[in-house]
């Protein structure tokens, strides 16, 4: 059964939409563990012996194109990926109306006292309209004015069908991973004002305010459905987050206004000029002394080659068009080129699955752990963060 | 706000066999096996209510009636068997055959 979606804004499923969904979610758990695992096996005993030396990710795609199981697990996963949104789908159409009339209650209400700032006249960047990324329909941009929510309300629930429990119970454990992180790694560190730049549904902004309560802590995404929901959902949680409707590329606050920008999952969906254009525009908003933090993807770098050939599976089979060519990057030397100082890169353990003791752990270290499970969705996974300062 | 949403992504679905019928297979079989489970699931339900129904001679019954947790735990690890079933001969799949060695 799913419970990850936001208690306030949950909608009512059938009990047979419930049971498509826990389907679903279990289906696509066994892809992601048991039949990835095969896949691997199979690769190593099958395929790598007679791959040249020095082959890279895209060797390995070529190599195992023709791969019964490859084929298979890549048809059932494509299937897998519309079937989380086809079993949500129908729930969300239902409850457009209850949703607006909750948005609404709590926009007027504040009960947190957060904010949501929308820019009607914002151009959407072409990459953002041009694709419906991860296959979902409408992609997270469809905004059809006033109340909806539905963008937001479709990538939520989707996500807690598709996670298949693996973002934790609330679907935010990179966001709690990271601060839980960084407080003991960094403990003299205490941002007065947070920026998370495409920040969706707030998943992952919302741990920031958590673990810094004085902050004051900032959402920014393009998506206004999205943000609508994102709003609804802080207040209704209880925490105070400011919404903001921009481009991360031309963010409106001023120099040096900012002391830690953030952003999760996001710069794989830029262009590669985009994401120079982001770092750049973290430097102009950073005060000296602020911190520039993103979870991404790892780079190649850290991975083997038939890991990197796994994780750009997304490029060509699930609509995510800048992935490969943003893991190709090298994000120290991208964080260096944009003016940062001590640029740094780190895994770290999920939260969820292994503790507050492993994340401290983790602080103490140095470098990235380079291994099968960083950066890869299944059990036990290590969340990859990379930054530089200011 | 009302209105319906988008029912597709506008991006071809990817193919991955040389037989194209092959890649409608696997998703048909998928969306028989969800629906499959759709019915189990409802048949779960319809005999935990049928067993309150003979101890309480009358309770009240309509399409929203729910498991309790302990039987949605129990389903939900009966639908984990399932896949594990359902997706077992994707795991056993066989490779292709070597290419001939090169004759001297």
């Amino acid at each position: 059964m799913i419970h990850a979606v936001t208690p306030a804004l949950r909608l009512q499923p059938t009990p047979d939409e419930r049971a498509r969904q826990t389907f679903v979610s279990q289906l696509r758990a066994h892809l992601l563990d048991p039949l990835a695992a095969t896949m691997k096996a199979r690769f190593q005993a099958e395929v790598a012996p007679s791959l040249p030396a020095g082959a890279g990710p895209r060797e390995v795609h070529e190599a195992m194109r023709g791969h019964p199981v490859f084929r298979l697990y890549s048809a059932a996963r494509v299937t897998a990926q519309d079937m989380v949104w086809a079993a949500v789908r129908p729930m969300v159409e239902r409850g457009q109306v209850e949703l607006a009339r909750r948005f609404h209650e709590l926009a007027t209400r504040r009960p947190a006292g957060g904010t949501l700032r929308l820019d009607s006249d914002l151009r959407l960047p072409d990459n953002v309209t041009a694709v419906d990324v991860h296959r979902m329909p409408g992609n997270y941009h469809l905004d059809r004015g006033a109340d909806d929510l539905a963008a937001g309300a479709l990538y939520e629930n989707g996500l807690a069908v598709f996670a298949a429990g693996l973002m934790g119970e609330t679907l935010d454990d990179i966001g709690r991973s990271v601060t839980c992180w960084l407080k003991r790694r960094h403990p003299e560190f205490a941002p007065a004002v947070v920026l998370d730049l495409g920040c969706a549904v707030g998943h992952q902004t919302l741990p920031w305010k958590l673990a810094y309560p004085e902050a004051r802590v900032m959402g920014l995404d393009v998506a206004a459905a999205g943000l609508r929901y994102a709003h609804a959902r802080a207040e209704a949680i209880g925490v105070e987050l400011h919404f903001l409707q921009a481009d991360a590329r031309r963010v409106p606050l001023p120099d040096g206004s900012v002391d830690l920008v953030f952003s999760a999952m996001f710069l794989h969906e830029l262009p590669v000029a985009d994401v120079r254009a982001v770092f750049a525009e973290a430097f102009r908003l950073l005060r000296p002394g602020g911190l520039m933090l993103h979870y991404e993807l790892p780079p190649n770098r850290l991975l083997d080659a038939y890991d990197g050939f796994y994780l750009d599976w997304d490029n060509d089979y699930n609509s995510e068009p800048f992935y490969r060519a943003y893991r190709d990057l090298d994000p120290l030397a991208e964080t260096q080129a944009a003016g940062f100082a001590a640029p740094f890169e780190a895994s770290i353990p999920s939260l969820g699955w292994h503790g507050e003791a492993a994340v401290a752990e983790a602080a103490r270290a140095q470098g990235a752990e380079a291994s099968d499970r960083l950066g890869r969705l299944s059990q036990g996974i290590h969340w990859y963060v990379f930054g530089g300062w200011r | 706000m009302t209105g319906s949403l988008p029912a597709s992504a506008r991006e071809a679905k990817p193919t991955f066999f040389d037989e194209p019928a092959l890649d409608a297979l696997v998703e048909a079989v998928l969306a028989l096996a969800e629906a499959q489970w759709v019915v189990r699931h409802r048949l779960a339900r319809l005999e935990h209510w049928a067993q309150h129904a003979v101890e309480a001679a009358r309770v009240p019954f309509d399409d929203a009636y729910l498991l309790p947790a302990e039987a949605e735990a129990e389903l939900a690890a009966e639908c984990r068997a399932f896949i594990d079933r359902l997706l077992d001969p994707f795991h056993r799949a066989s490779s292709p055959l070597p290419p001939p060695a090169p004759s001297g």
